[in-house]
């Protein structure tokens, strides 16, 4: 290996490789077991793979990273709001709040495709955006609407005026009916097999999806939309589809989340979702231009590592948990700066050197005109 | 044309779908109540303390003028009682329920179901 | 009717029927008990206030930087000037002009390095200046805990230890540019006269700006670069210039508005804060590659029109209080808005 494969190497994985550094820095200052971080990263995975995933076919189609899914997100929070209040329970409910959010999914990751056409080069922000207005549509439904104009009959989980559903809803009733279903336990450590195996199917599907003809598809118009339209493909609706099908798997994602949890932040659980899922899929290694599976394991890892570890390890630093709070957050928001950074630039000085060597051609194109 | 049949019988799928796994996987409240009560004029008089279990439930102790809570999913159950009469005869009383997705919280009144009434479970 | 035809095709539906919906807000507020005069006055408050603010995405559109979603560096740099000033107990207008003369140095700094980095990833700023302004805001959240400010009026009561979350100016310059020539008519009607013109004198800077060489260089930047760069204008000089301007701008933007809100919010305080002005400037017309000044003026005024009136109104209509809500809906969907035309515009000049 020379130097200059050494150097593409750290360039090309620089994210992954600070946050392994972060790491080894900060776990031995926050003080906590290996045996417990095994555990938090067990769960944790288990928690986070199916939304990061979701986040790999937009990618795939040249949308970048989509902050659309919290729309998927709401969606599945609608599903599991109606199966609390009708008392189903376990796995069947869990099933029931999938198949009856996936068409508001579905209508929702529709309106953000043709939004995100019309706004081609921007995709990031404008999905950004899109996520905060159709969470005011969502707080308007949820908030005001359910109890009122939706019939919602539990009282538990409106407000106390009547109307709109609190803060907080107990999904006691489907709490942990994927992770238990298959329990598994190696030493001290839990594993909730059924999700994995979940998220194992997502994978296949991920891994199948790309071979066929509309994967194929997807990739094309991630690399050249032009080139992809003279080869015949219809470029928007493409786009349109892979935006639906993050959309849906963002749903599902999220309602294996809440399931985790078991207990639904009626306003907040899907606000992180976006730049969470999205922050550990860039410490993972993935770029806005490429992503893989691997990339969603390592990141979801990694990022939760400093997760857990930051508010311990500032503790003892400084003295104060609340700098490590804010350190997290700030890390977050820093590798998403810095990944999409590194990417432009590398976009930027690809250009550059398209443009001489352009300009190079043209001028021993001209020296070769003047002699002959 | 056979495009859209199929993706009408899919979606026609999906709904037989949810109301089975709405009908299978409802939750009911079931409250056990031993108290005297009076249902259509009647009064049925609570004397017997006793034992129940639903379905595969553990053995549930209910002393007189007590009342216990249980939860059951889906639509059919069984209902198993066991006392002990003025005669010293260990009686066990086994009833046969079904749950329609209409109702959510309903009690069992003991007194009822020991002397045969018919209205031995009803909706609160 | 040619005139209106023209009026219309010149100002946009879009626009026509915000302000159409302002009046429509004016117009019913009496009828649901809202007083019309303090209405006006609360709009004409928010205008000042954001004025600046929204100024400042006019330098990097033109120069093709795009909407500036990083200015809450310039609002840090402004933040840091204002608890500066408060730590140097200065009161009144001078310590709103210590505020804003420890601000700017700042914000020159914090623009320049920021420019650097964007001239580094042209085609890509917006998404970029979204995540640094986010991870800046983040990273002086641990500052604010760990600088060693020591006024009374700042830091933590028994703690003793970092600033606190939300800092009055009450007893320093609060409104303190707001009452300059300020005048009430009535009971209702309040007229921050000092913060309008103000913000007026910062219009007629910037307008006079772009009319030097300097100014056109940095226009002929943003919408002709092959142009700008034959004839020999250093394309990164006047985008690191137009960053600069814009954060210098977003510093001193912030204090004006503090001096009004009463209030210096620190810790996540910023965080949001860019994107007001970026609705702003779009709802007044601009795109993401022109901007002038009239559009700064218009937007504003529709945007916080909007903003203050359509809750109190709506409000009172329905008996809900729905404010935070409809104000997500509102000020997300118009930016959405703006952001989703522009490539239509586009598309239609590269066909024709």
């Amino acid at each position: 290996m020379n130097n200059k494969n050494i150097k593409k190497f750290f360039i090309n994985n620089a994210v992954p490789i600070m946050f392994i550094v972060l790491s080894i820095l900060a776990i031995p200052l926050a003080g906590l077991s290996g045996e417990y971080l095994i555990q938090e990263m067990m769960t944790r995975l288990a928690r986070y793979l199916f939304l990061v995933l979701s986040l790999l076919i937009p990618i795939i189609a040249g949308m970048g990273l989509n902050f659309g899914i919290v729309l998927g997100a709401m969606a599945g929070q609608i599903g599991l709001i109606f199966v609390t209040d009708w008392s189903v329970v376990g796995l069947s409910g869990m099933t029931l709040a999938i198949i009856i959010s996936m068409p508001i999914a579905i209508i929702l990751g529709w309106i953000a495709g043709v939004a995100l056409n019309h706004a081609k080069g921007r995709e990031m922000v404008t999905s950004y955006i899109l996520g905060f207005f159709i969470n005011g549509v969502y707080q308007l439904v949820v908030l005001y609407g359910m109890g009122r104009i939706i019939p919602i009959s539990s009282n538990t989980m409106l407000l106390p005026r009547g109307y709109g559903i609190r803060n907080a809803v107990d999904l006691e009733n489907i709490r942990g009916c994927l992770d238990k279903l298959i329990p598994l336990k190696i030493g001290n450590v839990n594993i909730p097999l059924a999700t994995f195996l979940l998220v194992g199917v997502l994978c296949v599907f991920i891994i199948w999806f790309r071979k066929t003809k509309l994967g194929q598809d997807m990739r094309a118009v991630g690399q050249d939309m032009e080139v992809a339209a003279n080869a015949g493909i219809p470029v928007e609706r493409t786009r349109v589809l892979s935006i639906v099908i993050s959309t849906v798997l963002a749903c599902i994602g999220q309602i294996i989340f809440l399931q985790n949890i078991g207990t639904m932040n009626t306003y907040n659980s899907h606000e992180q979702i976006g730049m969470f899922s999205i922050a550990a899929l860039l410490v993972g290694g993935a770029s806005v231009a490429k992503a893989s599976i691997p990339n969603a394991f390592i990141g979801i890892i990694l990022f939760h590592i400093m997760f857990v570890v930051s508010p311990r390890a500032g503790k003892t630093l400084v003295g104060d948990a609340q700098i490590g709070e804010y350190f997290r957050v700030f890390i977050s928001y820093g590798i998403i700066a810095l990944a999409l950074v590194l990417h432009a630039w590398r976009i930027y000085k690809e250009k550059e050197r398209a443009r001489m060597m352009f300009r190079e051609a043209n001028s021993s194109v001209s020296s070769e005109s003047e002699k002959g | 044309m056979r495009r859209w049949l199929i993706r009408l019988g899919i979606v026609v799928g999906f709904i037989v779908i949810c109301f089975l796994l709405y009908s299978f996987g409802k939750q009911y409240e079931i409250f056990v109540d031993n108290k005297t009560v009076t249902i259509s004029e009647t009064t049925y008089e609570a004397k017997y303390a006793a034992v129940y279990n639903i379905d595969d439930s553990e053995e549930t102790e209910i002393k007189l003028k007590k009342r216990k809570k249980s939860y059951v999913v889906g639509p059919n159950h069984v209902f198993v009682l066991k006392y002990v009469d003025e005669n010293g005869k260990d009686v066990e009383i086994k009833k046969e329920f079904n749950l329609s997705t209409d109702r959510e919280s309903l009690i069992v009144n003991i007194p009822v179901l020991i002397e045969g009434g018919s209205e031995w479970l009803i909706d609160k | 009717m040619e005139k209106i035809k023209i009026f219309i095709e010149k100002a946009g539906w879009p626009r026509i029927i915000i302000g159409l919906f302002l009046l429509a807000l004016f117009i019913t507020a009496p009828f649901v008990n809202v007083n019309v005069f303090t209405s006006i006055s609360d709009v004409l408050v928010r205008f000042g206030m954001w004025g600046i603010l929204v100024l400042a995405m006019v330098p990097m559109v033109q120069t093709g930087c795009g909407l500036n979603f990083g200015i809450p560096l310039g609002i840090i740099a402004g933040l840091l000037g204002a608890v500066t000033s408060i730590e140097m107990n200065v009161t009144g207008l001078s310590g709103l002009f210590v505020a804003m003369g420890i601000a700017i140095p700042i914000a020159v700094i914090l623009g320049w390095g920021y420019g650097l980095l964007l001239n580094r990833v042209k085609g890509g700023e917006m998404t970029i200046a979204l995540y640094v302004g986010f991870s800046s805001v983040a990273f002086m959240s641990m500052m604010w805990l760990l600088l060693p400010y020591k006024s009374q009026d700042m830091i933590w009561a028994y703690g003793g230890q970092g600033l606190r979350t939300t800092i009055s100016v009450e007893n320093y310059w609060f409104h303190s540019l707001n009452d300059i020539g300020a005048f009430n008519i009535g009971d209702h009607f309040y007229f921050p006269t000092g913060m309008i013109i103000f913000f007026a004198i910062m219009c007629l800077l910037i307008w006079a700006l772009f009319r030097t060489k300097t100014g056109t260089a940095m226009t002929a930047v943003g919408s002709n670069p092959e142009y700008a760069r034959a004839s020999g204008v250093n394309i990164n000089k006047m985008r690191t210039i137009s960053v600069i301007i814009s954060t210098v701008l977003g510093a001193v933007g912030i204090i004006v508005y503090e001096q009004s809100f009463g209030f210096i919010q620190l810790y996540l305080g910023p965080f949001w804060m860019g994107f007001p002005a970026v609705a702003g400037i779009l709802l007044g017309g601009a795109s993401v590659h022109k901007a002038t000044i009239l559009n700064v003026i218009i937007g504003t005024f529709l945007f916080q029109g909007i903003l203050t009136m359509t809750p109190s109104v709506i409000n009172n209509i329905i008996q809900t209080d729905m404010s935070e809500t409809i104000r997500i809906i509102v000020s997300n969907g118009l930016i959405l808005y703006a952001l989703t035309r522009t490539i239509k515009a586009k598309s239609a000049k590269v066909k024709a």
